[in-house]
């Protein structure tokens, strides 16, 4: 009888009823589990273990020890690029923060019954070519790109200028331009959670929109962006497209070197160890974000 | 906003006139401003693949279709373009299928961890795709599987699927239970309600996803880069002319993928808008609903006895 009941509340789970409720659940929820198995934790080993492996002339030997990881933290080059791709990442998604969050704060607050159509158009650039998006800063900065034929047109300059491609900048601006969309989804949702008359008792208390703003809304939707801001620092701290693309070499950032390892230099532990690095660091900003930012009222 | 309404404040007054139409300029400058920002460059290289130059810059050389042309002549990118659609077309599928059935489980079933199952799943979603591929690449490496068609589709189905999946839960949240219990009650099996009833429930949210999965997995270059083997998708493909000196072809090529990427996915945004509009509840409804849940979760013991279909059932 408790079998039939536990069908009629949950028909597509049904099972024999000889089988014990908990084994049930359990072969049930199992080809997730090997589907996260193998599709996600596996990897991840993986990627780990062939970061404690040694590289012996583009072969693999299953020695364990921590070489990888102390010669590349000796390593100037390692250093330098840790520190540049940690700039860059955070310079940029900044850029995208203090970008996208005013945005969503104005779509939501003034754009009414078009507020939905107006975040999807910020949203759909996401699915337009990532290597398309990229690609066409190269033709808007580029030597002979748009950028300088437009001002050579009006006369500002009267040769090109090779200043605005290849360089720490141009990948910051390519990342900001990749990262807006990420924090404005996360911003525009956590901003529209706030009911309207939250905006209205505030102001029947006598505070100015500024006020409301810093005092209510803020509060209520900083761990949002603080989401947003996580998800573009992940994506825009892994990217290599966009240094290959845009960068140059004073742009080169860490995956960069992933790709190479993985590539021509045929140095799979020293990728793998890169990797996990990028993982870690990934993994710490997650982590700072989420301790610093803990909702203090819950909206309902 | 409010302030403007019955309650007038001394402070609000104060301000002048000229310089709130200044506060509203300049809230237009920028909005229109970041708009420009984001969609000058597709625009851009949609101009640029009509262009009549080899040279990319201003002023415009000329309107012509010889970039298209060019892009249909040449073998190596019509395999590329068609490679592609492959791994699309199969990873969505295979994503469309477990998609479904793991929103299903996480929609019906009550167990302790399921979050944490969410968000595993949802990780290869998040992950950078320099992470995805490599990591997936040691896994297969160390499996003794060759890269090429099966490692790119599994890249692809790795983050379609939980794509597919969050869309299919944001439905199934508000999908009626009572209709699946009305078709059990009926006499249909698990998989005769499945089919007649569940499945057409989910069906226009399902093909928005898989809308949406496919110019993903057209457009993906980060993890297909470390998992094609020796025959390139498109993006990989371009990646390569890109990096050696390229053709404005290219640009015909991202105009036409884009340009089937945005009609796919306005398909899906007008499915996905007119199906929620269709099955939201009224508030009395939703209400009623969620007691009828909480009734039946508190008390099953008592609803034992009154239940028409565990009669049936149990008979």
């Amino acid at each position: 009888m408790a079998a039939a009941v536990g069908r009629r509340l949950e028909p597509i789970t049904a099972l024999p009823r000889r089988i014990p409720s908990s084994i049930k659940k359990f072969l049930i929820v199992s080809p997730a589990l090997l589907w996260i198995l193998a599709l996600v934790i596996l990897p991840n080993v993986f990627l780990i273990s062939y970061s404690l492996w040694k590289n012996e002339l583009g072969s693999v030997a299953h020695v364990w020890n921590f070489n990888n990881y102390s010669e590349l933290f000796a390593s100037d080059v390692f250093i330098t690029l840790l520190k540049r791709t940690l700039m860059i990442a955070l310079v940029s998604t900044a850029c995208a923060t203090l970008i996208a969050y005013p945005l969503a704060y104005i779509v939501v607050t003034k754009f009414g019954r078009y507020k939905t159509l107006a975040a999807l158009l910020i949203i759909i650039p996401l699915w337009v070519s990532y290597l398309m998006r990229i690609f066409a800063w190269k033709i808007i900065l580029g030597e002979r790109g748009v950028l300088n034929g437009f001002l050579e047109s009006i006369g500002l300059i009267n040769k090109p200028s090779t200043a605005f491609l290849y360089s720490t900048t141009t990948v910051i601006v390519a990342l900001t331009y990749v990262a807006i969309p990420y924090v404005f989804l996360s911003s525009y949702t956590s901003l529209d959670r706030v009911p309207k008359h939250y905006y209205e008792a505030s102001a029947d208390c006598g505070a100015s929109a500024w006020r409301t703003f810093r005092h209510v809304i803020w509060p209520l939707t900083r761990p949002g962006v603080a989401v947003g801001f996580a998800i573009g620092f992940v994506l825009t701290f892994g990217d290599y497209v966009t240094p290959a693309m845009v960068g140059g070499l004073s742009g080169t950032m860490l995956g960069s070197i992933v790709l190479q390892s993985f590539g021509t230099a045929d140095n799979w532990p020293q990728g793998a160890a890169i990797g996990v690095t990028i993982i870690a660091a990934g993994l710490l900003v997650l982590a700072l974000i989420s301790f610093f930012t803990r909702l203090e009222a819950e909206i309902d | 906003m409010a302030a403007e309404g019955a309650v007038r404040m001394p402070r609000r007054r104060r301000e002048s006139k000229a310089l709130k139409y200044v506060v509203v300029a300049l809230i237009a400058v920028f909005v229109v401003a970041v708009y420009v920002f984001l969609y000058a460059p597709m625009i851009i290289t949609a101009l640029f693949s009509v262009n009549d130059s080899k040279i990319q810059t201003l002023p415009f050389a000329g309107f012509t279709f010889k970039w298209f042309t060019a892009l249909f002549n040449d073998g190596p990118m019509k395999t590329a373009i068609f490679y592609s659609l492959k791994v699309a077309a199969v990873a969505v599928f295979v994503s469309a299928c477990v998609g479904l059935a793991f929103a299903l489980m996480i929609d019906r079933l009550k167990i302790r961890g399921k979050a944490v199952i969410q968000a595993l799943l949802a990780a290869p979603l998040v992950a950078p795709g320099l992470v995805l591929g490599i990591s997936l690449l040691v896994n297969f490496h160390t499996a003794k599987i060759e890269p090429g068609f099966f490692t790119i589709v599994a890249g692809h189905v790795s983050f379609i699927t939980p794509l597919i999946m969050f869309i299919l839960l944001q439905r199934l949240k508000t999908a009626d239970p009572s209709l699946e219990q009305a078709s059990m009650d009926c006499g249909a099996g698990p998989l005769r309600t499945f089919w007649h009833v569940t499945l057409p429930g989910v069906r226009v949210p399902l093909i928005a996803g898989c809308l949406l999965g496919f110019t993903l997995s057209m457009d993906e270059i980060a993890s297909t880069f470390f998992l094609a083997g020796t025959q390139p998708t498109l993006p990989v493909y371009v990646w390569g002319l890109l990096r050696f000196g390229f053709t404005p072809e290219v640009n015909a090529a991202f105009t036409l993928i884009a340009g089937g990427s945005l009609l796919l996915i306005g398909i899906a945004g007008v499915l996905l808008f007119f199906s929620a509009r269709r099955n939201r509840l009224p508030e009395e409804t939703k209400a009623s609903r969620w007691r009828r849940r909480g009734a039946g979760r508190r008390s099953a013991g008592r609803e034992r006895e009154v239940a028409p279909n565990s009669i049936a059932q149990g008979a």
